[in-house]
């Protein structure tokens, strides 16, 4: 094989492939009329192409090709979803609402009503004065549960009383409301049941301090502050009041922290004196009571 | 758009104009839509899939996508090159669905019942030995060859259906006629 002969070696292939022409004047051209056996190479591939476009025939695509993508592109046009389809998921949406609703419906109703609605209002309140000395007098923000028909209840003026529970009113909540009591883990659409109820034995009272950790969840540090101050009324522990200082300080009121926390160290080196009673009368310092009082 | 498709000779119509058309309900232009690129389209889908039903399913699933989707079409872009980039993909999916790529042998309906002279003379009533040597090749030879000499698609329709340069597919298709010529050869 001549060394000319490897230069064109591939281009006979590619001219079978193309169109089949060689160029008249080029240097394959000249080539193959001085090599037989490029020219026979070449006869080979042409007739090899010719061959094989005689002999291998492919299938068309069917008549009823056109009409059936037709149809099928008129298919996807429409909606995807089916009637059947749509049906079924109305009617389980609508019996997911009669189950829930008769789930709500019978639920126990709960107890332990507050004898009035403490739901606060942004009023001036008065902080324990524990251990003696004033305090200063502060803002409380407005409860996240107030408005929604849920109140947190005090302890009565009777210390014996259980601590608070959290109430709604069938029907009155407004949005948000369900969903906060829920986090609050209080049956909702129960009926109303008045707090002197006698019957509702089996009252679940809800502590003070779950309820100023909500408000702390929520980032609202007053009104757990003012929570707190209430759960050491209801239970005087060192605890609560430095969970109040603490709130106060996540507040920013850190005079007021370490008023509370002056407070915990004397409490502790007072045992004698139970802070309980220094505390001044629920009814004055209820962060809920919208008259303000000097301690 | 549709009034477009139908006013104009259908070889002026651009495909983009055809496919809105289409799209929007313009049967007239979908029929000229789809008798532009059927056959390139199934024939590269065959090739690949070496089934009638399939290739056929293939080729509409992939218009009916191609047009669906008209939206997310770039105008910078050929619709039918869209379209065949679907097809392939399409081929793709069905082939792994398979998982036997490649696999499936050639059968006769790749080749006319009856033996033409040319054939008998160069290959000596080797049939068999011609659809072996076929099957052999690696798949860039064979496809090309396949849709150049077994559905009759010229070099710019297989271009298209394959997304290479019409000079890639000339230079395959040479390589799928040297590997036959090879083993031919070798098998004499």
């Amino acid at each position: 094989m001549k060394i000319a002969c490897l230069r064109f070696k591939r281009a006979l292939a590619r001219i079978t492939a193309d169109d089949g022409e060689i160029p008249a004047d080029g240097a394959i051209a000249r080539h193959l009329e001085s090599c037989e056996a490029c020219a026979r190479e070449l006869a080979w591939f042409r007739s090899a192409g010719h061959a094989l476009q005689k002999s291998l025939t492919a299938e068309q695509a069917g008549a009823g090709f056109t009409d059936a993508t037709w149809a099928r592109l008129s298919a996807a046009g429409r909606p995807r979803r089916s009637p059947v389809g749509v049906v079924m998921a109305v009617s389980a949406g609508c019996t997911a609402m009669i189950v829930f609703a008769l789930l709500i419906r019978h639920s126990p109703a709960p107890t332990g009503l507050p004898s009035h609605d403490l739901t606060p209002t942004v009023s001036t309140k008065r902080v324990p004065n524990i251990g003696g000395g004033s305090l200063t007098e502060k803002k409380i923000p407005k409860s996240p549960l107030s408005g929604t028909g849920i109140a947190a209840t005090h302890p009565e003026k009777n210390s014996s009383d259980p601590p608070a529970a959290i109430r709604h009113r069938r029907g009155v909540l407004p949005r948000g409301g369900r969903r906060i009591a829920r986090r609050l883990r209080i049956k909702t659409a129960t009926p109303l049941v008045s707090a002197a109820d006698k019957h509702a034995p089996e009252a679940q009272p809800i502590p003070w301090e779950q309820i100023a950790s909500w408000y702390e969840y929520q980032g609202d540090y007053r009104a757990a502050e003012a929570t707190y101050l209430q759960a050491v009324r209801a239970d005087p522990s060192e605890a609560h009041l430095f969970n109040a200082g603490r709130t106060a300080e996540c507040a920013g009121d850190v005079a007021q922290a370490i008023e509370f926390y002056t407070h915990v160290l004397k409490h502790e080196h007072a045992q004698e004196s139970p802070a309980r009673q220094e505390l001044p009368s629920e009814k004055e310092t209820s962060p809920w009571n919208e008259h303000s009082h000097s301690i | 758009m549709a009034e477009m498709a139908t006013t104009q000779s259908p070889v002026d119509v651009t495909d983009e104009s055809l496919a809105a058309a289409a799209r929007s309900g313009d049967r007239q232009a979908f029929d000229t839509l789809v008798s532009r690129y059927r056959d390139i389209a199934f024939a590269y889908a065959l090739t690949h899939l070496n089934s009638r039903e399939e290739a056929e399913d293939v080729t509409q699933e992939a218009f009916v996508r191609a047009l669906m989707a008209l939206n997310r079409f770039r105008i910078q872009a050929s619709w039918g090159a869209w379209l065949m980039r679907i097809v392939r993909n399409l081929c793709h999916d069905a082939l792994r669905r398979r998982r036997v790529r490649s696999s499936v042998t050639l059968d006769d309906r790749w080749m006319d019942s009856a033996p033409t002279p040319e054939l008998l003379t160069l290959f000596s009533e080797r049939r068999s030995e011609l659809l072996s040597a076929i099957e052999a090749m690696p798949e860039k030879f064979r496809i090309p060859l396949l849709m150049h000499y077994g559905a009759r698609r010229t070099n710019k329709e297989i271009a298209l259906a394959l997304g290479l340069p019409e000079s890639t597919v000339i230079g395959r298709i040479a390589g799928a006629l040297r590997f036959l010529r090879k083993r031919m050869v070798d098998l004499q």
